[in-house]
């Protein structure tokens, strides 16, 4: 790995090979995270010991028995709200400074049976909301293309770790776009599953209808691999699934010969257009899932602004609901980015909620009708490229409509992957979204778009520079 | 429709969910009111009464049955 970025489908066929081992995988992406995360923030807390420890055990079971998957050996980051046994989980909050959980989340427990390598706990936004925030004891985390800029949230420590190759994957936790939405400004991809796939036990809610655990990581496939673990039903988690996990990676590389491709314009176009890099971006796929063989068909559903506003609404109303004792009693204790957005809840009636919760249910039927003629849906993740850290608006959640939650609302799965560079080469990234349970096809899809891309080849300077010491 | 909120009507509603505003943030929240009002707005439609919403109670799978 020495001089170079590697996948996690990489380093498994390399560990199973016997070319590099999980020690030497773990202690290079330690020497990253020292040599550059001084200046990314992308952990809140590293466990060194832990990680030593797990890389050692893992190389033992591998020289005995050879790897139990593709993930054996892997080293991973957690996202701070993400419940780890015996390590603080502090929300990025001080409320949960000292908090320090029994057991793992199921999603952790699950890739830690799996064989990976815990490094650390990734930067959140307090509560996985409310970011960036500047009045914390722990800074938000910086895009490693440019640290200047945003790396969108919550999930913004592993977005950023990803792209600088300090952990290769890892799961994010995504309410309105908190996977889909580092995974873009980031470079890298991520997935939102359907709703129920994977188990939320353990993970510190945002707006419970809504929240959701995804995989993150640097290729479509290392998504595919963490999702198979990730997956499945949790009887711990009253959303969670009852239904069979299916093989993910035995269709990945299916191709997108004669699926339907609905493409819906007018979210980009005309609800909230997107900036040209962007649009470009967007556009590109298109032509390249078509040249694959994919048939590309205009997509319509309700304005992006009434998807976007019924995520809200509920959204504000279900926080508020979870955090209202301490908003209460600790109120003084939170950012005041976060302490704000949760006041504003006052401002939603019981009223507002429950339409909210209808207008929810005609979208759902709506999308369902939507995509009875097609397979996959396209649209944008987010506006534009990356915006400086400095220049986010605290109302930035209401005051702008949102690409990634209607399928929030709906449930359904979507991905986001890196689509070109725009300004100041900072990533773009192009959103695909499949029916519920319908993760093997979008993994296919996007794998297809993201092969014949070949955006993949492209890493943070900042990151080569380190290499390259 | 209403289209604002008046400083009076802020003070209430953040009392009664227990928080006491900064005048700053009263000011603020008159500002934002105007983007929560249109987005409830945008949650009626011209349905029924009939209409259920998305999340309905059902007690068979709560408890097991």
């Amino acid at each position: 790995m020495n001089g170079e970025f590697i996948t996690i489908a990489e380093a498994s066929a390399k560990i199973a090979s016997r070319q590099i081992s999980p020690v030497e995988l773990t202690r290079q992406c330690l020497d990253r995270v020292e040599a550059l995360d001084s200046q990314l923030h992308s952990f809140i807390r590293l466990t060194p010991d832990r990680a030593m420890a797990d890389a050692r055990k893992a190389e033992a079971e591998i020289a005995a028995h050879g790897p139990k998957g593709p993930l054996h050996g892997i080293p991973i980051g957690l996202k701070d709200i993400i419940d780890t046994a015996g390590i603080p989980t502090t929300c990025q909050s001080r409320l949960l400074r000292d908090n320090q959980p029994a057991m793992d989340a199921t999603s952790a427990a699950r890739l830690a049976d799996a064989g990976t390598i815990l490094l650390g706990k990734m930067t959140t936004h307090e509560f996985a909301d409310g970011g960036p925030s500047f009045d914390l004891p722990w800074p938000p985390a910086r895009n490693p293309w440019n640290p200047a800029h945003f790396t969108a949230g919550s999930s913004s420590g592993t977005g950023a770790a990803i792209a600088a190759g300090m952990i290769l994957g890892g799961p994010g936790t995504d309410t309105g776009g908190s996977i889909r939405g580092p995974a873009a400004l980031c470079g890298i991809a991520g997935l939102k599953p359907t709703y129920g796939l994977v188990s939320r036990a353990g993970v510190a809610p945002a707006a419970y209808s809504l929240d959701h655990i995804g995989p993150m990581a640097w290729t479509v496939e290392d998504c595919a691999i963490l999702l198979q673990a990730m997956a499945g039903h949790d009887p711990a988690d009253p959303a969670s699934a009852r239904r069979p996990v299916p093989d993910y990676m035995a269709g990945l590389r299916g191709g997108v010969a004669g699926l339907r491709v609905g493409v819906i314009h007018h979210f980009h176009e005309v609800d909230y257009p997107v900036t040209e890099a962007t649009r470009g971006g967007i556009d590109t796929a298109i032509a390249t899932l078509r040249d694959l063989g994919a048939v590309i068909q205009e997509t319509t559903l309700s304005p992006l602004a009434d998807w976007s506003a019924c995520g809200t609404l509920i959204s504000i109303t279900e926080r508020a609901a979870a955090y209202e004792p301490w908003m209460r009693e600790r109120l003084s204790e939170f950012s005041s980015v976060l302490r704000d957005r949760l006041m504003l809840s006052s401002m939603v009636s019981a009223v507002d909620y429950v339409q909210a919760l209808r207008r929810r249910r005609e979208l759902c039927l709506e999308l369902a009708l939507a995509m009875a003629n097609v397979d996959i849906l396209l649209t944008a993740t987010q506006r534009a490229e990356a915006p400086l850290i400095d220049a986010i608006s605290r109302w930035d959640n209401i005051e702008r409509p949102n690409f990634t939650m209607p399928f929030n609302v709906a449930g359904v799965p979507a991905i986001s992957v890196c689509s070109g560079f725009g300004a100041g080469d900072l990533p773009v990234a192009v959103q695909m979204i499949a029916k519920p349970f319908q993760e093997a096809l979008l993994l296919r899809a996007a794998h297809a778009y993201e092969q014949a891309a070949g955006w993949r080849g492209r890493r943070p300077s900042l990151a080569k520079a380190v290499l390259a010491a | 429709m209403v289209t604002g909120i008046t400083e009076q009507e802020i003070d209430f509603l953040a009392r009664r969910a227990g928080f006491d505003l900064t005048p700053e943030l009263k000011a603020e929240f008159r500002g934002v009111y105007a983007s929560v009002l249109a987005m409830a707005e945008r949650m009626r439609t011209a349905r029924t009464h009939m209409a259920e919403p998305a999340s309905i109670f059902v007690p068979c799978e709560e408890l097991g049955s």
